[in-house]
């Protein structure tokens, strides 16, 4: 049973206190943390990510003040810690720059740039200090060096303070003062016209000095790299990258950097150090979190599962302990919509034989195509009738649904639709006596269950999504955590809200549903990008889902599961190519790395999937089967917004392929329905 | 604290001409009725209609001859006005002045209080009419284009503090949930608090905002609801004293804490934002920021119910500013 607490209520690290970001960290598989972000190397490394992949939550793990935590808990002293650890994490949030200020108001290019330099090295250092500051009251050894590192520190302005500070308090305050003059200075610029600011230290000077300094001056630190990790790299401009990127590449030893940034985030990899360009390899290594995640499915299970583990028990939210996989799979109420079991059919409200809202529908199309000379083979009631009686499987609805699918499929190839019944209500009796065999009909019913009993519940007029269970969130996350987070946290609300007891004894599909359904329109927000592509985005997924959407539902879709799409991508307007690529830096397309071969060019196809968390939004699927092949003209057409008119009737020739009786209007079929119903029977 | 109840602030009537004496009338062009109505109602030997370029609406569409085309960001726009007003001949030491910020945009309002300030204005009138209604309700919407930065304010950064700092994000939210969502996002890491505008301009306003702001699909955190404020949506000093009083609150917790505020409901909240900002927070860890949007749609409002005057006294502010910071 469940208590009535959130444990997922934080869903951003940022929302952490730096004892929840301790207690709640995992490891990914294999305990290979530290082989990911190699916290002792001197190489840097970018860290990238998709928002909420978890970047803040691992720079913060590796900082200062999570290291001082760990060494308090192991009864280390400071510095005996940072030995030990053989790094310093110094976490920076860039985004606390405001960095947008340092650009125009009558002022050139260069002088920014020289501000922006000498602004961001007394940041660094007040950062680094501020950490020497805390650590100089539990450490004699470092309090004996701190006037004479003073004195040194001060060595490396080319204008040094003019009363050296002889403290580390001391020389923080300087820092922050100077940092405070050129903030003024920035303010007040639109009414003095120019700045009085003396730069007092060269680029550099400061960050990497101050490291250099304490290694020689401080036993423990001797063999400790100085890790600066810039989370929100994204938050800063072009230039501010091309300079943070100098230092990376100028960076002198015992210093590094780990840059943490959205996967959109990076603007440039060029540098001020005769602008070369940073290489991945060379200057730096490159890590991304959310896709290393997903390309081992059931690491990230595991991961997943671990995170909602620790979660529930950190915060004491199941009274049974331990928390194990059995007792976290039983806390969700999970239908068994399986074609074997009832729930399906209890759900569509137990109809009576061939009386479900399916058949009422098929007998319509059915009925109207025989009228209209369109249904083949069928030339009256009695027959129509037999059809219908044909597709009967009882107390089976799904079967029943994959009957009607296998009907429409001979259809759409024009083939009498008495005779296919008959042939179908045979294969599904083989598959009742024998569901193990290997037949093409059992192949029919694993591949179609899932958008044959979505069409169930959506015709039998049930709003209700099908995404139950851990398993289901675990995948839909798609490498995110913060996703799977917001997704727990969602159904949390919904299960806490709508239960009266003291206690929760299982959470309701209805408040799954619930969740998942916040979670898509949430997903769609929070990761939208500003600015004048981000609608040119939002159009291209939404034309997507419909399409993908109109599939799934409509009478015989042309793909299984279907949730992606393939293209020619060399073909697609180089601003077709943009917006792909920023959708799949926002997560909302995820880039299949094995594109498959086009049959007429031997072309490699690219292929996308849209990420699963919006498949609530459009009632799709979360696992994916299916792809789509477009055409580059296609794929140009959905992600221009001002083509809404073309759309519609792309959207309405891809639906019209799918539906009875005319399944896109064929020559053939065409001529069918002018020549009678018995030409295709003949010509079988 | 600072209370900025001493302020003098009245209504205005609709049926007859404003017997105000100024010298000149500033005015933004928004397409609205009520900026129309309150054109009329002004008197002024001099007016000028400023045109954001945001709005895309043309210089002949404006129901007055002399019209200023801003352009560039908030800076170069009100620079470029200040240098146009003193060619004109206008001493804006000695000018008396009547600014209808209905139609302004945010940032606009904020910057140009702060550099006639700094050019010797001793006291100005600020001229806000309310609508009788928005024409979508809720749902209506001021921006069209996407939000291209979020971004301080030009003339309204504050004192950067390093990381371990904690930040405090002021949000005085508008039916725009979009913008909201932006600045939230922008601004992850920082608390969040909310002043909505109560009593509001309309009765249902107050409504509108909270579901919009607060609605099913709500872009603020539900860790905010125990730190919500309100403040008359209709009285600039209101919000003053309300922001006075929200970050004194914080310091005394954090003298260190940066804050950040965004006035995104009425107009009149951003005027009272700005004016707590000019007389307590230059040279300190308080921000004024704002999405910027590529495009605002002209005129979502209804008519014209009331019409307000505010006295912005300098004067009043520097002898507040004094006495604050015994």
């Amino acid at each position: 049973m469940l208590r009535k607490v959130n444990p997922f209520r934080v869903t951003k690290a940022v929302d952490l206190s730096d004892e929840e970001i301790e207690s709640l960290w995992i490891n990914v598989g294999g305990n290979d943390a530290d082989t990911l972000f190699q916290p002792k190397s001197l190489v840097p490394i970018l860290l990238m990510g998709g928002k909420g992949s978890g970047k803040t939550h691992w720079m913060r793990y590796y900082s200062y003040p999570l290291q001082l935590l760990r060494h308090k808990s192991e009864r280390l002293a400071p510095l005996a810690g940072l030995s030990r650890d053989g790094y310093i994490g110094i976490y920076v949030l860039l985004g606390g720059l405001n960095s947008e200020r340092f650009r125009g108001r009558g002022q050139s290019g260069e002088v920014w740039r020289s501000l922006f330099e000498y602004y961001f090295e007394l940041w660094l250092a007040q950062e680094l200090l501020h950490i020497l500051l805390n650590m100089v009251q539990e450490e004699p050894s470092l309090a004996a060096v701190e006037a004479g590192l003073c004195d040194e520190i001060c060595a490396l302005f080319d204008d040094p303070p003019h009363d050296i500070p002889k403290n580390f308090k001391g020389l923080l305050d300087w820092c922050a003062n100077a940092q405070r003059q050129l903030d003024s200075e920035v303010n007040n610029v639109l009414f003095t016209k120019s700045f009085s600011t003396r730069i007092r230290v060269t680029r550099g000077k400061l960050i990497f000095g101050i490291p250099k300094l304490l290694q020689a001056r401080v036993a423990e630190l001797q063999r400790v790299v100085f890790s600066y990790q810039l989370d929100e790299f994204e938050n800063i401009s072009e230039q501010q990258q091309k300079y943070i990127n100098s230092l990376v590449r100028e960076r002198q030893a015992p210093s590094t950097f780990r840059i943490g940034s959205r996967l959109y985030g990076v603007k440039t990899y060029q540098t001020y150090s005769d602008d070369e360009e940073n290489r991945e390899g060379s200057e730096f290594d490159r890590v991304v979190l959310d896709h290393r995640l997903r390309q081992d499915q059931r690491q990230w299970e595991e991961f997943a599962f671990r995170l909602i583990q620790r979660r529930l028990e950190v915060y004491g939210a199941l009274t049974d302990a331990p928390v194990s996989y059995d007792s976290v799979e039983r806390i969700f109420e999970v239908p068994d919509y399986s074609w074997s079991g009832h729930e399906l059919f209890k759900t569509i409200g137990s109809p009576a034989v061939g009386q479900a809202p399916h058949f009422k529908k098929l007998e319509e199309k059915l009925g109207h195509a025989m009228d209209g000379g369109s249904a083949p083979g069928l030339l009256n009631r009695n027959q129509l009738e037999e059809v219908l009686r044909c597709m009967i499987v009882e107390g089976r609805p799904l079967l029943e649904k994959i009957n009607i699918l296998l009907l429409y499929q001979e259809w759409a190839r024009g083939h009498s639709l008495p005779r296919a019944a008959a042939a179908i209500r045979d294969k599904a009796a083989e598959f009742l006596r024998d569901p193990r065999a290997r037949t093409s009909y059992a192949t029919k019913v694993q591949h179609f269950a899932s958008d044959m009993t979505a069409q169930l519940l959506r015709e039998a007029g049930k709003r209700q999504p099908l995404y139950f269970g851990i398993k289901a969130f675990i995948r839909m996350s798609e490498g995110l955590p913060r996703t799977l987070v917001v997704t727990l946290k969602n159904i949390w609300d919904w299960a806490i809200y709508k239960t009266r007891e003291e206690y929760i004894d299982k959470i309701t599909q209805d408040a799954q549903a619930q969740g998942v359904i916040d979670s898509s329109e949430w997903f769609m927000e929070t990761m939208r990008k500003p600015g004048h592509f981000g609608t040119a985005i939002r159009t291209g997924i939404e034309r997507f889902a419909r399409l993908f959407e109109g599939n799934r539902f409509s009478d015989k879709p042309t793909e299984c599961s279907l949730l992606g799409f393939s293209v020619r991508e060399r073909d697609l307007a180089d601003s077709t190519k943009e917006l792909i690529l920023m959708a799949e830096q926002r997560s909302f397309l995820i880039k299949i790395s094995h594109g498959e071969i086009d049959r007429n060019t031997q072309e490699r196809l690219a292929k996308f999937q849209l990420n699963a968390t919006l498949a609530p939004k459009w009632n799709l699927p979360i696992a994916r089967r299916g792809i789509a092949p477009f055409s580059p003209e296609d794929i140009d057409l959905i992600f221009d917004p001002d083509r809404n008119e073309q759309f519609e009737r792309l959207n309405r020739s891809w639906i019209e392929r799918m539906t009875a009786p005319n399944f896109g209007e064929s020559k053939r079929l065409r001529a069918a329905r002018q020549s009678g119903p018995g030409l295709f029977e003949h010509s079988k | 604290m600072i209370s900025y109840d001493y302020f003098y602030r009245d209504q205005l009537p609709l049926d007859r001409p404003w017997q105000c004496n100024w010298d000149l009338f500033i005015s933004a062009w928004d397409g609205s009725e009520r900026v129309r109505q309150t054109l009329q109602l002004a008197s002024a030997p001099l007016k000028i209609t400023l045109l954001h370029q945001e709005y895309g609406l043309s210089e002949a569409s404006v129901p007055t001859d002399r019209v200023f085309a801003l352009r560039g960001d908030e800076a170069e726009g009100i620079l470029e006005l200040v240098q146009t007003l003193e060619a004109l001949g206008v001493n804006l030491a000695t000018a008396r002045l009547g600014i209808d910020i209905t139609g302004m945009i945010r940032p606009h309002i904020a910057l140009l209080t702060k550099i006639l300030r700094a050019n010797g204005v001793q006291q100005f009138d600020a001229i806000y009419s309310e609508p009788i209604s928005y024409a979508e309700r809720e749902h209506t919407k001021f921006t069209s284009g996407d939000v291209i930065e979020v971004r301080e304010i030009i003339g309204f950064e504050g004192r950067n503090t390093i990381t371990n700092s904690r930040e405090v994000l002021i949000l005085a939210p508008g039916f725009d949930d979009a913008l909201l969502r932006e600045i939230v996002s922008h601004k992850e890491h920082a608390t969040k608090v909310e002043i909505f505008g109560l009593p509001s301009l309309q009765p249902d306003m107050y409504q509108h905002n909270v579901l919009k702001a607060l609605g099913p699909d709500t872009p603020l955190p539900e860790e905010t609801s125990d730190l919500r404020y309100f403040a008359t949506a209709c009285d600039p000093f209101a919000m003053a004293t309300e922001l006075s009083a929200i970050i004194a609150r914080h310091k005394r917790r954090d003298p260190n804490t940066r804050f950040y505020i965004a006035a995104l409901a009425t107009k009149i909240q951003t005027l009272g934002a700005a004016l707590f900002y000019l007389t307590e927070c230059e040279n300190s860890t308080v921000s004024l920021i704002y999405p910027f949007a590529s495009a605002h749609l002209p005129g979502p409002s209804v008519g014209i119910s009331r019409a307000w005057v505010y006295r912005i006294d300098f004067r009043l502010c520097d002898v507040l500013s004094r006495r604050g910071s015994h």
